[in-house]
């Protein structure tokens, strides 16, 4: 037994240490790497530079990004084209577009094995740039390797340095069922800026495609709130991104787009967002549900259900291909008509061994000629300011749309700012400030309290995280 | 005195017996070695890891990650800091848990008992019963989101009271509706429990009921004085193995909502770790301090429990068992 006991204690204390030394070593390797990799990325584009004789065909890039079967078969055949025309080959590895794809970065970044290139949430690209992971692109943009993108989606770290442009452009939207619209005798919403809605003219409209159910409409006397069934109006609460495009729309913002102004507590930000959430308490509007991460079914499905009108990202076009009772206008006015946009970059990782293979290789993926059946799905609109302009590139990828989405999009890009840049780009603190800003404004939006009343209680700290300047 | 200590025998015997009984130790570590292996590497490192970081403050600096000791700032951050959400996401993971092992304890016996009687088509519900069970519980939550979400959205539930004339429940989206919703599918998945007892009540002695039926006993002192003395340690081990698992939620509040809303109800305490460890910036070493002290709370229940185990110690006819050690 004594025998055994210390065999025992023996044993336990060698995997102990060993496990220790496993830990300790992987540590030391990873951050050795990494550090190695970050300090050294210069050198070893240097040395691509110098290595002239290393034949392109012994690179191989990897490509982390999210999507699904139908974005899968793009950017494996766009890779495929792309190793077929320079020989660089792709190792390209496609996860679920959810919240899991950030962890999965993170936990390569530990292992010190990042990719060379990989998608990136608006919201956390700022983050990987206070890491110092992330390259510079700029000289991609100066050399004409990458034509001029939209301002609204080319991102600058704090330093000016650009760290990523959008693989694509996305846009909030106003969709609606068209049977509902003629049902209720209401017509439909503009495709037009200029035309947009005013606030009352929406609301009354609103009210005129609820219903009860005893089919009164909002709008008619004895409607019973209680026992609506149809909402006029459906929107994701859960999601900062689906309602901010209000606070700017009434006259006030986030934080203003130089980054100097911080408008997040102004009262007319709190106003336009207070205009939405009055419609949820008169049960006019509803919000789909708190989730976006696993939504059950789109916000066009919800216009084949119980609502009238829904406003979700362009990215939903995809969902209405087909769909001839669906068509798409502006978002309603307050002060002025906006809408905000968004575009998950691609970026380049300055741990990567091959920075100017995989520097030629973004600048091939972001170019809308090699995402023509994605543009043309209605999935991703494009990342070009010429291709809303230019007659020839436009019917590239506006054929396949509904007429109206097809006049809403141009409308809203040709628009003098009539699109609203998402603050995720450029403020450093957005990740922060949003996370306090989740974790109250849903009592608000689902009418429990008022949006002052949660703005007088979250302001001050999420401005001293803005004040901070910093991610961490 | 051994009379066969004098003529040599007995030593020979004894070495013979030490070296058989040291090979059959070995074998033993080398069969449990596995477990202790994995035990050492993947549970008690990363616990002692996660203390060590406790203490630090972890950021990621040009690629590389950098530890700063910060000492107990973390703990006082915790518990201190009017930032933290610590304090709100422990109590509504408690209130969680407490509920929910009541009430799966209390549903699963009634049913187990009721299923153990028989009857015409009792395999069938034991069988309807713990189905749901083996269905991952993501597929289960977005399921019951489905059935319980706005009507307006497809949602069955609110769509049926609506043609009743009754006005829609906020299931999902309400602060205490949203409870109520666990606790249904907390009940709807707890099929393995019911099978536990179910087959923990198949050691009650029959002849003890019968004698308490002859000596005029209804229902309720056939439960009171043989079903439940006998059955004690196993509902002893389901309200510990219940408890930590309510603790643990993560899944359902995921899924059916975002950064634990409504009113951060659903932020229970292993998606506020999951959220600081890997989705904020600069928050691992305050993760890690967070999971340190929701494993104290833990133990500290699994203690008190422990402490009342002897009210959960099956006092049946057969007396006690002496503990022999070999």
């Amino acid at each position: 037994m004594k025998f055994g006991k210390r065999n025992l204690v023996l044993s336990l204390a060698l995997t102990m240490a060993f496990s220790a030394l496993a830990g300790c070593s992987g540590n030391s390797n990873n951050s050795g790497n990494a550090k190695n990799a970050a300090t050294e990325a210069p050198k070893a584009s240097e040395a691509a530079a110098d290595k002239k004789d290393v034949s392109a065909k012994d690179v191989t890039l990897e490509l982390l990004y999210w999507g699904d079967d139908v974005q899968k078969k793009l950017v494996e055949a766009a890779a495929e084209k792309y190793t077929a025309d320079t020989g660089v080959k792709i190792n390209a590895q496609v996860l679920p577009a959810d919240g899991t794809f950030d962890t999965f970065i993170q936990t390569r970044l530990q292992s010190g094995e990042l990719p060379d290139i990989s998608y990136m949430g608006e919201g956390d690209i700022q983050k990987y740039n206070e890491m110092g992971i992330l390259a510079d692109i700029s000289d991609l943009l100066k050399d004409g390797s990458i034509p001029e993108k939209l301002p609204a989606i080319t991102i600058h770290s704090p330093e000016q340095k650009v760290i990523g442009v959008g693989l694509s452009n996305q846009m909030e939207l106003l969709f609606y069922s068209k049977s509902k619209f003629d049902e209720a005798g209401v017509s439909y919403p503009p495709t037009k800026v200029e035309d947009a809605w005013d606030w009352d003219t929406f609301v009354a409209n609103a009210k005129k495609l609820t219903k009860d159910t005893k089919g009164k409409t909002a709008a008619d006397a004895g409607f019973d709130a209680s026992l609506t069934e149809n909402y006029g109006l459906g929107f994701t609460a859960g999601r900062e991104f689906h309602h901010f495009w209000a606070a700017n729309a009434n006259g006030g913002g986030i934080v203003s787009p130089d980054g100097k102004e911080f408008q997040w507590d102004s009262p007319k930000s709190a106003e336009g967002i207070q205009k939405l959430a009055d419609l949820v308490k008169d049960k006019v509007a509803s919000p789909f549900t708190y989730t976006w991460s696993t939504g059950i079914g789109s916000a066009v499905d919800a216009l084949s259900g119980g609502y009238a009108m829904a406003i979700s990202g362009s990215w939903d076009l995809a969902n209405i291909k087909g769909n001839e009772d669906i068509g798409v206008g502006v978002l309603p006015k307050m002060e002025k008509a906006v809408t905000m946009n968004a575009g998950a970059p691609l970026v380049v990782y300055n741990t990567s061994k091959h920075i100017e293979e995989a520097k030629k290789f973004y600048a091939y993926m972001v170019n809308p000629e090699n995402s023509l059946e994605l543009l043309k799905s209605g999935a991703w609109l494009p990342n070009q300011a010429d291709w809303y302009t230019d007659p020839a590139l436009v019917d590239k990828w506006t054929g396949d749309l509904p007429e109206s989405a097809k006049e809403t999009i141009l409308s809203y890009s040709t628009t003098k700012d009539a699109i609203v840049q998402w603050p995720a780009y450029y403020v450093p603190a957005y990740l922060k400030m949003n996370t306090e800003y989740e974790k109250s404004i849903d009592q608000a939006l689902s009418g429990k309290k008022s949006v002052k009343e949660i703005y007088d209680s979250i302001m001050p700290a999420i401005k001293k995280l803005w004040e901070s300047g910093k991610v961490s | 005195m051994n009379p066969e200590s004098k003529t040599g025998v007995a030593p020979v015997y004894v070495k013979k017996h030490a070296k058989g009984a040291t090979k059959e130790a070995v074998a033993g570590y080398l069969f449990a070695a596995p477990a202790i292996i994995g035990f050492l590497v993947l549970t008690l490192y990363p616990m002692l890891a996660s203390l060590f970081y406790s203490f630090h403050k972890i950021t990621i600096l040009s690629g590389s990650q950098v530890m700063d000791w910060i000492g107990l700032d973390n703990y006082r951050y915790i518990f201190n800091n009017p930032s933290s959400e610590f304090k709100k996401s422990i109590t509504v993971t408690l209130i969680y848990a407490f509920v929910n092992v009541a009430l799966v304890i209390f549903f699963c016996l009634i049913i187990a008992l009721l299923l153990n009687r028989k009857f015409i088509g009792r395999n069938m519900l034991r069988a309807i019963f713990f189905l749901p069970s083996v269905v991952p519980m993501l597929a289960t939550t977005i399921v019951w989101q489905m059935l319980l979400q706005n009507q307006a959205k497809g949602g069955l539930v609110n769509w049926l009271l609506l043609q009743l004339g009754i006005a829609p429940v906020e299931f999902l989206t309400d602060p205490i509706r949203i409870f109520e919703t666990l606790f249904i599918m907390s009940l709807w998945t707890c099929g393995g429990t019911i099978v536990v007892f179910i087959a923990t009540l198949q050691d009650v002695p029959g002849e003890l009921l019968e004698a308490i039926e002859m000596d005029g006993g209804n229902a309720w002192h056939k439960f009171l004085k043989v079903t439940y003395p006998t059955i004690k340690p196993v509902l002893f081990f389901q309200l510990i193995m219940c408890m930590m698992t309510s603790i643990q939620i993560y899944t359902q509040s995921v899924v059916l909502s975002r950064n634990g809303a409504p009113d951060r109800m659903t932020y229970f305490i292993n998606v506020m770790i999951y959220d600081h460890s890997f989705v904020q910036v600069g928050m691992r070493g305050l993760a890690s301090a967070e999971a340190w002290i929701v494993f104290l709370i833990t133990m500290v229940i699994t203690g008190i429990l422990f402490y009342f185990q002897g009210s959960f110690k099956r006092d049946d006819s057969m007396g006690k068992r002496k503990r022999v050690r070999l």
